[in-house]
Formats: C-alpha cells, structure tokens, sequence
C-alpha cells in the first residue's frame, strides 16, 4: 500500500468507528444517556429502589418524580384509598400539600428478603397529629416497583403501652 | 504487500481481486480504529464510558474491571488495533483480537436486549471474520489434523528469523 494511501487509511479507519461512536451516545443514540440510565436503574437493589423512592418521594418531596423514576408503569397497588394504577397514587400524592412541612417520616426498619422490601416508618401527615405507625411493602422487578401494599394503624392519643408504638 | 489493483494499475479479471482486497482492507481499518478508540477511551474517555447495556453485562464489565482483567481486555484492544491500522503483524492481531471480538458479540447479542446491541454483534464478528478470511493463507497450517513430534526447530527459526 502506498504511504499515502495507508496514511489516509488510517485516518478513515479512526474516524469512522469513532463517528459511530459519537452518534450513537449522542442524544438521539441507541446509546444515549437516558439509555444508560435506564440501565443503571435497572441494576438496582431492592433496597435501592425503596430507599431511592424514600428520598427523592418523601426527603426531597418530590413524589411525582420518585412514583415516575421507581415506580413500574404497571405497578398494582393494593392501598385501598387509590384506583390501584401509577396514575392514581401520582393523582393521590399531587392532591397533598407539600410546603408545609408534612407529610413527614420517619423510617423505623427496613427489612429486604429477595424482591420484597418491607418499610416500618412513622408518617406525620398534618401538623400537631400523632400520626401513623406504618408498613409499606414494596416488590421490585428490574430496578422498579412492580407491587405495593400498605397497612396504617393511627397512633391512639391515648394508649395503655407504656413502651410506645415504635 | 497491496495487489496492483488496489494500486491502480490493473484492470479486467485482477479487478476482482482488487476489490476483495480493499473490502479486505476496509474491515481490517474499520476494525483497528474501532478497536483502537475504544481501548483508549478506558484511559482517555473520548466519549461517555457506560458499564454494560444490561444488568448481566454491567456485572460482567465490572468484575472484568475490579479483578483488573479489564486492563488486559483494554490492552488488547489497543495494540490489535494499533496493529491493523499499521497492517503490521495482522495475523497476530487477529488471533489477539477474537476472544475479545467473541466477547464483545456474546454480549451484546445474548444479554442485551436491543436490535442495535445485535447489529453490534454481527458487525464485529463479520469484521473480524472478513480480516481473517483475507489472511486465510496464514491460518491454513494451523488445520493440519496431523503433525510433527514436538521439537525444537520452531523456537530455533524464531531466533534465527523471528520477524519475516
């Protein structure tokens, strides 16, 4: 081969795969960031996940983003006071006042077995209240809640436990 | 090293030969660069450097680089390419190239899930077939069924003529 011609051989044999490469992690790739990040999501544990949603739902009280980002689009809830699709606990969470200062949690335990995460927390959702010694049980498939139970016991003003309810 | 054709200089039947050479040539480029930019992009990251399009590989590539095996995958990425671009020792880099080549096929057309994870695979084994069919020649002895008893006269040629 010719220098020349093996020169610009080699010219064109770098630039070609490396054009590929740009395009295909450009935004429009197959590529792309957002691939990627469905990627790493889905390489979530389960306690990840739960403990994901936790925080950016609840610490960070973004709970539209966190039921979109961890939450299945078919997730089944089985909270009776919701239709049960991923709509209706993002219209159910959307309705609640979140500036001021509640709903406010507390996480008591948090027990993972395989893909259930079972989160024992103490909610406070209006100001001055009590509030609810609750466990939500979570089962996540690929980095997403795929199933979601909850049971809510109201803390009594008056109680004969001595030893408190967590 | 190239035929006349690939120089310009013939025509009629040599033209055939001429243009399996260059697509011969095409892969060989293609591939080396490939190889080449993405085995410095470990070190130099040209571009974003993702772990895998899917759980299993992101596993894979990752217990590749905590047990430092892929340091060696990366290595071997940059010297074969380096090798097909200066169409120096290619069937050395061939032989280098194919586990890699193979892994990187597995990979994308078992535990990826996406129609351009497949085209991946096919690409680059299509790549790296198409370089070896075109250095065939080099490859034959190898499917000798039966051959001589072990001896010395190989390590002997090595040193008396090691880079022909």
């Amino acid at each position: 081969m010719r220098p020349l011609t093996h020169a610009l051989a080699i010219i064109a044999g770098i630039a070609a795969p490396v054009a590929v490469t740009f395009w295909t992690t450009s935004a429009a790739g197959p590529r792309s960031k957002a691939h990627y990040a469905a990627v790493e999501q889905r390489v979530l544990t389960t306690r990840e996940v739960i403990e994901g949603f936790e925080k950016m739902g609840i610490d960070e009280r973004k709970p539209k983003e966190a039921i979109l980002t961890y939450f299945s689009p078919d997730v089944i809830d089985h909270d009776p006071t919701v239709k049960g699709d991923r709509q209706s606990i993002i219209d159910y969470l959307d309705k609640r006042d979140w500036s001021s200062g509640v709903p406010r949690r507390t996480v008591r335990n948090i027990v993972v077995e395989g893909d259930l995460g079972v989160v024992h927390h103490h909610i406070i959702r209006k100001p001055g209240e009590k509030g609810i010694a609750a466990v939500d049980i979570f089962r996540v498939k690929d980095g997403k809640v795929v199933e979601h139970w909850d049971v809510l016991q109201p803390i009594p003003e008056n109680s004969i436990n001595r030893n408190g309810m967590f | 090293m190239a035929t006349a054709a690939f120089d310009g200089k013939k025509a009629g039947p040599a033209r055939r030969a001429g243009t399996f050479t260059i697509i011969i040539y095409a892969a060989q480029f293609f591939f080396g660069g490939w190889f080449l930019a993405h085995g410095l992009n470990y070190w130099l990251e040209f571009f974003p450097q993702p772990h895998g399009s899917s759980p299993i590989s992101r596993e894979l590539i990752m217990a590749l680089i905590h047990s430092g095996l892929f340091d060696i995958v990366k290595g071997v990425e940059v010297l074969t390419g380096i090798l097909l671009l200066l169409d120096l020792f290619v069937p050395l880099a061939i032989v280098l190239a194919v586990p890699v080549a193979l892994s990187i096929a597995h990979l994308n057309m078992v535990e990826n899930d996406d129609l351009f994870s497949r085209v991946t695979a096919i690409v680059i084994m299509a790549l790296i077939a198409l370089i070896a069919i075109g250095r065939l020649s080099r490859f034959l002895p190898m499917l000798a069924m039966r051959v001589e008893a072990p001896s010395l006269d190989g390590l002997r040629a090595f040193f008396s003529r090691p880079f022909r």
